[in-house]
């Protein structure tokens, strides 16, 4: 499986950096509810920074991963990749890990730009730290976001008005990762010293696993079914 | 409809009308609140069923997904409609609650708002159900969704400890026992059980329908839900 997924993965790779649009597109569309963002509600005041910090650090990766998550497997179904698969002998887990690996690429080229530009029109400052802790919180969201939109992806490719059917599934399926991003997040930025807010971060981050446990576990067991034909 | 079916029906709706007769007549009103607060002998009781037919619809996802029987989703997505018949009356009869109490119809309180959630899940399995043409692979696909929407429970269950809200921590399970009088905890407890049952009951009365349905499809080859 191992073999499988390496190649899958390099395949997938190769497809998705081939379009440049839709390597850039996800990107270039977090910095613009960023920019909207902060045009709209003004430099915030120096109480509100840091729960600002990171509401706009999730606003624009949750927005910016579902336009990338739902046109996941938009090269695949053109190009009837997965009839092809079928008869291959390739295991539908590779083809999601190899999917899953690609989306949480494109996560974090999003999420990088999307600190730097909230830090800085937000005013926020953190030490290296916190910055690792909170960006690692942010990864682990954006896996969980990533087992999630995969297999709704998977799922919502045959179906009519699929593009109002993703994010009516994908908005409220995400809330435990969303919520505990947000929560954890906050309390990672917040003023207070890291070993005061332990105990919450921790308890934030085992929801947030726990989610990424679930979501992962389904999308593997559940992705075979998913693609194959009637 | 069967005969089984009728019967069955009866006795529910004589065990839910003498639960509420009760809670009406019966049970003595509230400390804090008085006679307002007999609306949880409908608002507890179909908020508890939306969580079980949720239950009951990720299982019939799995056995769905275990033996490939059509018939698991007949009942699934007669389940899902009663879970939002379900959902739709607890955030009614909290609402009517909430005015009085709260003094709002609605606020995003976490307890709401992962209720309303629940809601638009549910809304959104019958939606994809509708949009994917009938076979092997809608049985997989809105199966494997029944399972994630059941994630969402725990989390409605968790929101009034995790978050400080408007809502009240839970009554009747938690540590140290109920808060509630026992009168008021057995025809509540009693309320539960019928409204559970009901919910299955009329699940059971639509996979009736959903299956004529169904083969009309077969027939015409095209959804007609």
């Amino acid at each position: 499986m191992l073999t499988q997924f390496r190649i899958l993965f390099r395949q997938t790779l190769r497809a998705e950096f081939a379009d440049r649009e839709r390597v850039l597109s996800p990107i270039l569309f977090a910095m613009v509810i960023l920019v909207v963002v902060a045009f709209t509600f003004g430099e915030p005041a120096p109480e509100l920074r840091p729960a600002a910090f990171v509401a706009q650090v999730f606003l624009s990766l949750v927005l910016a991963t579902q336009t990338a998550l739902a046109r996941a497997f938009d090269p695949e179904h053109q190009d009837r990749a997965f009839d092809l698969l079928r008869a291959a002998p390739v295991s539908p887990g590779a083809i999601f890990l190899a999917k899953l690996a690609v989306v949480l690429m494109q996560g974090a080229t999003i999420l990088v730009p999307s600190i730097a530009i909230s830090a800085l029109f937000c005013g926020v400052s953190l030490p290296p730290d916190r910055l690792f802790a909170f960006t690692g919180l942010c990864l682990l969201t954006v896996a969980g976001l990533g087992s999630l939109g995969v297999t709704l992806a998977a799922m919502t490719l045959k179906a009519h008005a699929r593009t109002v059917l993703f994010p009516l599934l994908y908005f409220p399926l995400s809330t435990p990762l969303l919520l505990a991003g947000t929560q954890g997040g906050a309390a990672i930025v917040a003023p207070e010293t890291m070993v005061a807010a332990a105990t919450m971060i921790s308890g934030w981050v085992t929801v947030s696993m726990s989610a990424n446990v679930i979501f992962l576990t389904l999308g593997i067991l559940l992705f075979g079914e998913l693609v194959k034909s009637d | 409809m069967p005969r089984n079916l009728k019967l069955t029906g009866i006795a529910l709706w004589t065990c839910l009308l003498t639960v509420w007769g009760a809670a009406l007549a019966v049970v003595p009103p509230d400390q804090n609140q008085g006679e307002v607060y007999r609306i949880i002998y409908l608002h507890v009781p179909s908020a508890i069923s939306a969580f079980a037919a949720s239950l009951f619809l990720a299982l019939a996802g799995g056995a769905a997904l275990w033996t490939r029987n059509e018939k698991f989703l007949t009942w699934q997505r007669a389940l899902a409609e009663t879970g939002l018949l379900m959902t739709g009356l607890a955030l009614l009869t909290g609402s009517i609650w909430g005015k009085p109490t709260w003094g709002t119809w609605w606020t995003w309180d976490a307890r709401l708002t992962t209720t309303f959630l629940l809601a638009i899940l549910l809304a959104g399995y019958l939606m994809l159900h509708s949009a994917l043409p009938t076979g092997r692979q809608r049985l997989a696909v809105c199966s494997g969704l029944s399972i994630f929407i059941f994630a969402d429970v725990p989390i409605i269950y968790k929101s009034v400890t995790w978050w400080r809200t408007l809502h009240q921590p839970p009554t009747i399970i938690r540590s140290g026992g109920s808060t509630m009088a026992p009168e008021m905890l057995t025809v509540l407890i009693a309320g539960i059980v019928a409204m559970i049952a009901m919910t299955l009951w009329l699940a059971w009365l639509r996979t009736g329908s959903i299956e004529l349905n169904r083969e009309l499809e077969s027939q015409t080859g095209a959804a007609l839900t």
